[in-house]
């Protein structure tokens, strides 16, 4: 009979061949060493390892598993932040770049280690060129800085819904958030894009390759190529494929007047129906649906309370429609849209108004914020209980009511009360799609709130997706749901991500990646 | 060489021997082409090794997969209309889509149609025409196919409003290796094709680029197009008989304009008026030379005219009204553009005029295009200097007049392209003039030496806009080696990922950029 050998394992004995104590001062001297390159590279105040700032990073408003970045490292121009992606490369250190000042999908969360590159502190507006119709910004320039600007040149940027204060200008149209104005000629609105590849390299997208701006001699607005739709292909990369610096983006003529329409009806599919006609017709700016409970938390003016009589008063849903004037003869303008828009409505037997009888507020309120950022200290879709879990995706029109339905059935299985659920329905390119959102307020310091929503965001998304919902912004587990539905997509999306980041090194874990 | 020993049979025995030939009688009709210097250059050499008919995107699969077994190259098509359709190597079958040519869908209230590759644009219009939608349709004309030119270009008559490289929304694809990747909303299986972004990272982006790639990166089965409001007839208000056609559209909805303005600048003042308002659907510059033979019944009365039209016809600036909404819209951007053209000194060519009889088909171009065929007939062979890049519309006029004018200037000299002193291009503007694009027209005999001359002026161009740090005419194929270093090497990303997903390089290998530099 052989000889049995037992394994024999020394407990006592550390893994390295150095005792514990080495092993730990080895960590501690890593770190440090890191640090110091890091400082030697982008000097010592833009390296912050301050542990309060950098667990005020692990956590964002989803609910995502946290994660802790080593560091927040805060480049100050594009030549350091080269250098920075040339030494994450050569260390594999991962990087996540960030731009706004909140977080709210954890697609900025540094899940999988490595440092995060905060860029809010670039809030350069680097050219206006009123001819073309574009605006240059730095990642941290906000909506308001932006406007504030465009509108001494008598233009305008393209709003989403009442966006956050710190909201960043470039992620928003990198995330392509839906705009209020479903015009199909403002659709796609990024010209051109410089990125720091995740080689350390510089691309820049469009005519914007021809070189650095202060040598470009096109006007930065021819947004294809070159060699591939660059884009489209970054455009929701969720900052996998490298670090934008800065972006070239639409900025349209600002209306020298505008009038706004609102009309309610306790039917969405009524409203739809009205919305198919009135884009088709190609009319107006602005056009979007509400329902009351979205309304409410945006024109309350207490809470719970005036929310509450808010929400008893409205009807089910309003459509909020906006036509503008331009420089010649802007009222002759608003006079054949109106004229024409109102047709529409009573062939569909409707009555635009131009308020909102139950909330005198809402005329005003919309008058002024469909340009502006939400100024409240706590952001409207949090108001009701100091977070909001969103669910959306893109859609058709014709099938909102459908989705609408499921969202209240799966809601009322884990008993949420569907009537504080917030829904809004954003027209895409002349109604030929939408953005569908449905918010859903809970509790965050309430545990049993929060995993009661965490469950009903991951069992309603699935059903949402069952009933054919493009999650084209697939954060957090919506990636891997839509990973599994489509093998070849994901093996291609690999590749990609392969070819254009070899070292693995951009913002480890997100799209599935 | 032609095909791998075996390779015949096996794609014979999977499509049926009756979807594949290799007479030359038939592949010969594949290797020649309308642009004389690129069928002698290029084709000509090289017939197909055999021409197959796929039915499905299974069969598109199929035939992929037995090229990237056996190791041979293919090129899929529309209807050939593009150079490097023909083969440049003699181991390349054409997957000619003729036996997939049904509109498989019409999405009247989301506006999409979903089409197979040999649906043409004439037939998917006659069809959306019928439910008040319409598609924009490019110069190339109406009997091409849409799935290959949304692939390549898709500039059409009405892109100020429709746009330029926006039409595509889900789409079949099938990868040259083989597998089937779905775009947009076809990704997932529950919803349909209404929508072209993916889920996750955006493989749109890799479909194309400024212009397509050339079949060099596997063959789209089935898209879905965006297809746009249209408020006039449900059949295309054409009379008259070939070559005197008419439209005849509802004056209420759709009204021309052609407005002569007293100097190019003064146009492209115009054009970005236009745009900042917000008013119209078709926007171009005309130049002289396209709007007579367009017009012309016959070669000799092109000539006639030519000289003395060529005169009276500068700087003339089309702009098409269509009221989508209501009479309204009409009489209001009618009253806008009179301002602006009032405020640069512009003058309309009035109705009734010999001017206007001559141009009037220009509304009908920009809704139902056909023309280009008949530019070929005043020398032989017709294209265009330049063109195909994509800036604002101060950079195309800076193009056409820093470098693209002088280089047709040297090939007039040297008697290789018909006289033309306008200045005046194709020059377009796209999505309200966010953007726009130039074409400067050269007409030259079927010949080898003009039809080099042509050549070597485009390539010439590339390399004039890179050194000035301009906006660059697409570059074809070894063309991108010029602009790529200048271009923050764009083309050596794109190779990588031409490798990555074509690993045997057999999808028109040199497309969209050859493995090598070209030598000298
Ligand atoms: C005189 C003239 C004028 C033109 N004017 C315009 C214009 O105004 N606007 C415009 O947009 N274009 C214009 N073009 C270019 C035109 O876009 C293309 O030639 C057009 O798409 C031709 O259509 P086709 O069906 O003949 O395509 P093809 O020539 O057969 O194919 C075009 C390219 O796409 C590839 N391809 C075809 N089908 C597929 C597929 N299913 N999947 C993947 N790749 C595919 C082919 O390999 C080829 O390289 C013009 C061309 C000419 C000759
Ligand atoms: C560079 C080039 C090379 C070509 N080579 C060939 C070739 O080798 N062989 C070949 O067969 N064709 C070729 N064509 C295509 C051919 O010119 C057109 O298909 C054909 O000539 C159109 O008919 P037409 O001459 O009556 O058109 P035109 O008189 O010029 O125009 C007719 C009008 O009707 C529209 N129209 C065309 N077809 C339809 C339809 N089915 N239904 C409704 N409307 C329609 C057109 O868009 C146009 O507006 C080529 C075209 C070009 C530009």
């Amino acid at each position: 009979m052989a000889d049995t050998v037992l394994a024999k394992v020394d407990y006592l004995k550390p893994l390295e061949d150095k005792p514990y104590s080495q092993v730990v001062t080895d960590r501690q001297n890593f770190s440090s060493q890191q640090k110091a390159c890091l400082e030697k590279l982008l000097g010592a105040e833009h390296v912050c390892t301050d542990p309060a700032a950098l667990d005020a990073l692990s956590r964002d408003k989803s609910h995502e598993e946290a994660g802790r970045p080593c560091c927040i490292l805060k480049p100050e121009n594009l030549e350091k932040l080269c250098a920075l992606v040339k030494y994450a490369n050569e260390t594999s250190l991962p990087l996540t770049p960030l731009s706004s000042g909140t977080h709210t999908y954890g697609n900025a969360l540094v899940r999988m280690g490595g440092a995060a590159i905060d860029l809010s502190g670039w809030k350069h507006i680097e050219n206006i060129d009123h001819r073309n119709r574009s605006a240059r910004v730095q990642p941290g320039v906000t909506y308001g800085q932006l406007q504030e600007a465009l509108a001494k040149e008598q233009l305008r940027a393209l709003f989403p819904l009442l966006p956050r204060r710190d909201q960043s200008v470039l992620t928003s149209n990198l995330e392509a958030q839906p705009k209020l104005i479903p015009e199909f000629n403002y659709s796609e609105p990024v010209y051109t894009m410089e990125i720091v590849m995740p080689t350390g390299d510089i691309f820049r997208t469009g005519t914007a390759a021809l070189g650095p701006p202060e040598l470009n001699k096109s006007d930065m607005v021819g947004p294809w190529g070159p060699g591939f739709d660059w884009n489209r292909l970054y455009t929701r990369s969720q900052g996998t494929l490298g670090i934008v610096t800065w972006m070239n983006i639409m900025a349209e003529p600002l209306p020298s007047r505008q009038k706004l329409f609102f009309t309610a009806s306790e039917s969405l599919q009524v409203l739809v129906d009205f919305t198919y006609r009135v884009q088709r017709k190609w009319l107006g700016y602005d056009c979007f649906i509400l329902n009351r409970t979205a309304l409410a938390l945006m024109l309350a003016q207490s809470m719970p309370g005036d929310y509450e009589r808010l929400k008893k008063r409205l009807p089910a849903y309003i459509q909020i429609f906006c036509i503008g004037g331009l420089r010649r003869f802007p009222d002759e303008r608003i006079a054949w849209q109106e004229a024409d828009f109102l047709e529409t409505a009573r062939e569909c037997g409707l009555a635009p108004q131009p308020g909102i009888s139950q909330a005198p507020r809402a005329a005003a309120f919309f008058e002024q914020n469909l340009l502006r950022c939400w100024d409240g200290e706590l952001y409207w879709k949090d108001r009701l209980k100091g977070a909001s879990s969103d669910i959306f995706f893109v859609t058709t029109m014709n099938r909102t009511s459908r989705f609408v339905e499921a969202m209240h059935q799966e809601a009322i299985k884990v008993s949420v009360p569907t009537d504080d659920m917030g829904i809004y329905v954003q027209p895409i390119e002349n109604g030929r799609a939408c953005h569908l959102e449905f918010m859903l307020p809970y509790d965050p310091v309430d545990r049993y709130d929060c995993s009661r929503m965490r469950n009903l965001h991951g069992s309603a998304s699935r059903r949402m997706y069952g009933l054919g919902a493009l999650f084209t912004r697939a954060y957090g587990a919506w990636a891997e749901m839509v990973a599994s539905g489509s093998a070849v997509q994901f093996q291609t999306a690999k590749m990609v991500k392969d070819v254009l980041d070899p070292k693995n090194i951009m913002n480890l874990g997100k799209l599935g990646l | 060489m032609g095909l791998p020993e075996g390779a015949y049979q096996a794609l014979a025995n999977a499509l049926g021997a009756e979807n594949i030939c290799d007479d030359p009688a038939v592949t010969s009709g594949y290797s020649y082409m309308w642009l004389i210097y690129s069928t002698h250059a290029q084709s000509g050499r090289y017939r197909p090794a055999a021409v197959v008919l796929p039915r499905s995107t299974q069969d598109v699969q199929t035939i992929i997969k037995i090229a990237n077994r056996y190791k041979f190259n293919y090129i899929p098509v529309g209807t050939n209309l593009l150079p490097p359709t023909i083969p440049a190597r003699a181991d390349t079958i054409i997957i000619d889509p003729k036996r997939m040519d049904s509109i498989v869908e019409i999405d009247t209230q989301n506006m999409f149609a979903v089409v197979e590759p040999y649906v043409t644009y004439a037939q998917l219009q006659a069809e959306a025409m019928k439910h008040g939608l319409t598609i924009t349709i490019a110069e190339a004309g109406a009997q091409v196919s849409v799935v290959a030119n949304n692939m390549f270009q898709g500039m059409g008559g009405t892109g100020h409003k429709f746009g330029y490289n926006r039409g595509v929304l889900g789409c079949d694809w099938v990868l040259p290796n083989g597998d089937l990747l779905h775009i947009g909303s076809r990704g997932n299986t529950n919803a349909d094709w209404f929508w072209g972004d993916c889920a996750g990272m955006n493989l749109k982006g890799l479909l194309r680029a400024d212009s397509g790639h050339c079949g060099g990166m596997g063959m789209v089965t089935r898209m879905a197009v965006k297809l746009f409001p249209y408020p006039g007839p449900q059949t295309f208000p054409v009379k008259g008989a070939n070559p005197n056609f008419e439209v005849d559209f509802p004056k209420d909805r759709f009204k021309l304009n052609l407005i002569k303005f007293p100097d190019r600048k003064k146009l492209i003042e115009a054009m970005y008026e236009v745009g900042h308002a917000e008013i119209a659907a078709a926007v171009h510059e005309e130049p002289a030379s396209m709007v007579l033979s367009g017009a012309s019944p016959s070669v000799e009365y092109f000539w006639q005219k030519y000289p003395d039209f060529m005169k009276q016809w500068r700087n003339v600036l089309s702009v098409t009204l269509i009221g989508f909404s209501s009479a309204r819209q009409i009489a209001y951007e009618q009253k806008v553009l009179d301002a602006i053209v009032k405020e640069l000194g512009g003058s309309f060519i009035d109705e009734g005029s010999e001017l206007w009889a001559i141009g009037q088909d220009n509304i009908g171009e920009q809704i139902r295009t056909g023309l280009s065929n008949r530019l070929f007939r005043i020398a032989g062979d017709f294209f265009v200097i330049g063109g195909f890049g994509f800036d604002s519309i101060d950079q195309s006029y800076k193009m056409s007049e820093d470098y693209m004018w002088p280089l047709i200037e040297q090939g007039q000299k040297k008697g290789h392209f018909v006289p033309d002193d306008t200045h005046n291009d194709w020059l377009n503007s796209y999505q309200l003039g966010h953007y726009s694009e130039t074409e400067p027209l050269i007409y030259f005999e079927h010949d080898l030496d003009a039809g080099a001359s042509f050549i070597n002026s485009y390539a010439q161009t590339v390399v004039e806009a890179v050194k000035r740090r301009m906006c660059t005419t697409w570059p074809l194929g070894p063309m991108n080696y010029i602009s790529g270093p200048t271009m923050c090497n764009y083309h050596e990303l794109v190779l990588k990922i031409k490798k990555a997903v074509d690993p045997r390089l057999t999808s028109n290998p040199d497309y969209p950029v050859p493995q090598e530099p070209p030598k000298g």
